[in-house]
């Protein structure tokens, strides 16, 4: 699984991290069990929105206080669905050693946003959130996805992708801004 | 005698081509508006470009797991509220329009009045 290059600020590591914590329980054989994934999932929509909260706090600029506000509506809109299905399906989403790197990694992220502002910030947001989506939909498309076994989970994050390649190819239009 | 039977039969003949020429002038029917749907899956507008005639109307629905809007995209001349899941946006086209979903500036659609 090729990463894609990211700029050299920290975040770049920060999310080879993620792709590399969920990769690195695939390769150890150590599959995922649904309520596993579920978990997976859930963190990583909870820290975009996080994300996005940190951009609403300190960003002043119209075109990525929108961005997040989107970030926001449509990773709450995931996880109200997982969530759903969760209960529907009678399954308690885990806490797992993949879930747990994620947020590790995220709060590294989250003190390095917070440390900037102005044009550094946005340009810092932006480029996480073009970074942060390349490796979600790599992790779900390639980890997720062929690891899960209930049908209707399955079905969700295959549904979930087309959103998170939106959300790309919006970070990316804005990242033309932020040079 | 037959100047006058001539004169009957040209009268007829004149009616009958004036008739023929009525007939064949009047104007074509308008065709009937038609509602067109275009669906919100995936993220995107299916289909993507329509084709329509001045007066049809266009049903929009979401059929997608967010929400989304549809916003003429030149000058936001008309719009959609936000679109839940199963909401749906009813308009009449009048003119060809490029529209997008304001919250997902890449999603893209287009009206095209033939």
């Amino acid at each position: 699984m090729k990463i894609s290059p990211i700029s050299k600020t920290g975040f770049g590591l920060t999310l080879t991290m993620f792709a590399f914590s969920v990769f690195a329980l695939a390769q150890d054989k150590s599959k995922l069990s649904d309520p596993e994934v579920a978990f997976v999932a859930v963190t990583a929509n909870q820290i975009d929105i996080d994300f996005a909260a940190i951009a609403k706090q300190k960003s002043k600029d119209a075109s990525v206080i929108d961005f997040a506000n989107t970030m926001e509506r449509d990773h709450k809109a995931v996880i109200a669905q997982a969530a759903a299905l969760a209960k529907k399906l009678g399954v308690t989403p885990k806490n797992n050693a993949v879930s747990k790197g994620m947020l590790a990694d995220a709060e590294k992220t989250k003190k390095s946003l917070r440390s900037k502002s102005g044009a550094a910030f946005n340009k810092a947001y932006i480029d996480n959130e073009v970074a942060y989506h390349k490796a979600v939909i790599a992790a779900v498309e390639t980890v997720l996805i062929p690891e899960t076994d209930n049908s209707e989970l399955k079905q969700l994050l295959q549904n979930v992708v087309p959103a998170l390649k939106a959300h790309l190819s919006h970070a990316e239009m804005l990242q033309k801004n932020y040079k | 005698m037959k100047n006058r039977f001539d004169r009957t039969v040209n009268v007829f003949v004149v009616s009958a081509f004036v008739f023929l020429l009525i007939g064949c002038s009047t104007p074509e029917k308008k065709a009937t508006p038609k509602t067109h749907t275009v669906e919100i899956k995936a993220m995107q507008f299916q289909p993507a470009e329509l084709l329509v005639q001045k007066g049809d109307t266009v049903l929009f629905v979401n059929h997608d797991m967010l929400v989304h809007n549809v916003t003429e995209e030149r000058t936001k001349a008309w719009g959609s509220q936000s679109l839940a899941t199963g909401d749906s946006y009813k308009m009449v086209v009048n003119e060809s329009s490029d529209y997008y979903c304001s919250l997902h500036p890449v999603m893209k659609g287009k009206l095209v009045v033939e």
